[in-house]
């Protein structure tokens, strides 16, 4: 029921995921960049040997050719192409142990500017051909999965604007590039986008007390902590504060200000921008007998993946519900 | 090695135009072929110095002489790479770069384009004659010692040798090497050799005799090696953006390599003088020329890609797709009109 994926999915992508069956999905890393549209144009070459290629979806190129959507000979990363300037995220929770930025946006060249990212499995995640001074981190930062790292560019050896994103491990002894594509470290293409959001502050953060037949209102705000711009209409994906534990679950509190029994608002403004704040304020009515509930909500973004409840800050809302001394019910 | 990711329809305009993605579908075995037919030795032409000029390939060559060496300014063909849509200064560097080498023999290799992947180098004679070798986006290039032949780098990494009358070529080693390419006193090869050629931010510095095709490894330190080359006594200087750190030159001395200057950053496009006491670079489009004994750095203005003078008196740097010879002090000696100007190792033997 969650939706609708990826419309930018290109159909060999497509076809070619559902064989990729034999590695055990992990999805402990994330797409580097926050536009779920973005395409994979060129994967991991797999085969050490000139003009045999082995892509993503185990499938062997006995030729030097490029494969659109697959991979070229000896390519050793992902390349995702998109304007230059576009953000790019950390794929997963790591410290930036390197970086250089010193060329020109879009300086052709052998070399080009890149952050180096290193993860508590022991892996290291490269952002390759950025623009100049387009790195938002320090070397030695700690960064979360998902946090705005970068800009792309075309600084390098680039024929395009592109990111090159590659994983590299430590294989007998030496750093070798890996690919995180076959090895289901992320199951979509493109696919997890990251949302970051933290907890900032709520309208009343003690118990919500509700007489029975009435509705308060509550807000609550969170800092955008990702990359990407939250949005409250349909068609540029929005983000909605839902029911959690579990999700999708009609609540007992909906108002009449909600869009569906289990979602209790879209995000406020039209427009959070990353670092910007976005409220979500709606209403919450009691029909339940006097007692104590505890009414839990995550955010939901693009109709397609829930922000980590944990880092949000675990939100929900204690409702007391006491006795209409004023009103004995509905009528029958 | 990285691949163009959109490309516009058609003919010999390209790079810059967006197109859908679907388009580059079909193009995508148009560029294979050319990858492919990198892996053979790839096709030489030459031409007498009657068909250049009627071909208008011919290569016209000013001299002049300045403070720090002898200057030539080519009249080169329009490149054949498609600019519009670039940055000025990243369109005049583009430019800029096409001058590979310019050999004591008086021959000159010239790249046909900087970031045009089907780019080759052009071999002019001093009597006008050509050769041409269709090497797939050269990333650098200099003639060995006597002249005869080339040594280039190709866009996936691959070395080859190319002969410098017939651009014949072959291969000298898979690499894959980056664009610093220099040639030691010895006859050996400086050449700088990343794990990757897609993103070669991890590189070492090696030596490689061409007759025995034999590599050593001169600097292992990890790091994002820009250059090296060979100072005039016989010592290597290494560029190099430390890993973690900032960028800084470093010299081999007796087997380990000692630090010798820390440059700002961001610095790129270095440029030594061959006694290694002074060195030029680009940072944020400003030039720098700094002193390695006293490491002071002084600021010469705006500008890119320097190229100091082998005795390190004065410097080449590019401005507004002008090429400016400066002084030690930063203040102007002479203004050439074009972007394609570089230094002399031909000491007047020159064409024409
Ligand atoms: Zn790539």
């Amino acid at each position: 029921m969650i939706g609708r994926i990826c419309i930018g999915l290109s159909f060999a992508v497509a076809v070619s995921l559902a064989s990729a069956s034999h590695a055990l999905a992990t999805d402990d890393y994330t797409l580097p960049f926050y536009d779920p549209s973005v395409p994979l144009s060129y994967g991991v070459d797999r085969d050490p040997r000139p003009c045999y290629q082995r892509d993503w979806a185990n499938v062997l190129w006995a030729d030097c050719n490029l494969h659109y959507g697959r991979v070229y000979d000896g390519h050793t990363g992902m390349d995702y192409p998109m304007p230059v300037v576009s953000s790019i995220a950390a794929s997963r929770d790591g410290t930036v142990i390197d970086l250089f930025e010193g060329f020109g946006t879009e300086q052709f060249g052998i070399n080009g500017n890149y952050v180096l990212v290193s993860h508590a499995d022991g892996r290291r995640t490269l952002y390759y051909h950025l623009a100049q001074n387009g790195a938002r981190v320090a070397v030695g930062q700690a960064v979360l999965a998902g946090q705005w790292i970068a800009d792309s560019g075309c600084s390098g050896q680039c024929y395009g604007a592109h990111l090159h994103f590659e994983m590299r491990a430590v294989v007998g002894g030496r750093w070798t590039s890996v690919d995180p594509i076959f090895e289901k470290r992320f199951t979509t293409n493109p696919g997890r986008v990251p949302f970051l959001a933290a907890y900032l502050r709520e309208s009343n953060s003690g118990s919500e007390v509700i007489m029975r037949y009435t509705t308060v209102t509550h807000w609550v705000e969170f800092l955008n902590a990702g990359g990407r711009t939250w949005r409250n209409n349909i068609g540029a994906g929005r983000v909605l504060l839902g029911t959690w534990n579990p999700p999708i679950r009609d609540s007992a509190f909906r108002a009449i200000d909600w869009p569906s029994s289990w979602v209790a608002t879209n995000v406020d403004q039209s427009g959070v921008a990353p670092g910007a704040v976005g409220r979500f304020t709606f209403g919450l009515h009691a029909e339940s007998p006097p007692g104590t509930y505890d009414e839990a909500f995550n955010v939901l973004a693009n109709s397609l993946r829930w922000f980590d409840w944990a880092r949000l800050g675990s939100f929900h809302v204690p409702i007391i519900v006491i006795a209409n001394t004023r009103w004995g019910g509905p009528a029958g | 090695m990285s691949v163009r990711h959109r490309s516009a329809p058609g003919g010999r305009t390209r790079l810059r135009a967006v197109v859908p993605i679907l388009i580059v579908t079909s193009l995508a075995s148009l560029t294979g072929a050319q990858l492919t037919s990198a892996d053979p030795p790839p096709a030489a032409t030459t031409k007498s110095a009657e068909q250049a000029r009627t071909s208008g390939t011919a290569v016209g060559v000013v001299r002049h002489a300045g403070p720090g060496g002898e200057l030539l300014e080519l009249q080169l063909p329009a490149p054949r790479t498609l600019t519009s849509g670039l940055p000025a200064t990243e369109q005049a560097r583009r430019a800029a770069a096409r001058l590979l080498d310019a050999a004591p023999s008086g021959d000159l290799a010239i790249a046909d384009g900087v970031g045009d992947p089907e780019a080759g180098v052009t071999i002019s004679h001093p009597d006008g004659s050509q050769a041409h070798v269709a090497l797939n986006g050269v990333a650098g290039a200099a003639f060995a010692p006597g002249s005869s032949w080339l040594a280039a780098v190709d866009a996936a990494g691959r070395l080859w040798r190319i002969d410098a009358l017939s651009g014949s070529a072959s291969q000298l080693a898979p690499g894959p090497f980056t664009g610093s390419i220099r040639f030691a006193a010895s006859g050996e090869l400086i050449l700088v050799q990343a794990a990757s050629i897609d993103a070669p931010f991890a590189s070492v510095v090696v030596r490689l005799a061409p007759e025995t095709r034999r590599e050593v490894l001169v600097d292992s330190e990890e790091g994002f090696v820009f250059s090296a080359s060979e100072l005039a006594d016989a010592s290597i200087a290494v560029v190099a953006h430390v890993f973690g750190g900032g960028v800084e030159v470093r010299r081999s001395a007796g087997g380990t390599m000692v630090r010798m200057a820390s440059l700002d950053p961001n610095a790129i496009d270095a440029s030594l003088s061959d006694d290694g006491t002074r060195i030029a670079y680009a940072a944020d489009s400003m030039v720098y020329l700094q002193d390695l004994r006293r490491g002071v750095a002084r600021r010469l203005g705006p500008g890119q890609m320097p190229r100091i003078a082998h005795d390190g008196s004065s410097l080449l740097v590019l401005r507004d797709g002008k090429s400016v010879l400066l002084a030690a002090d930063g203040s102007e000696l002479e203004q050439f009109p074009t972007a394609t100007v570089g230094w002399s190792r031909c000491e007047g033997r020159c064409q024409p």
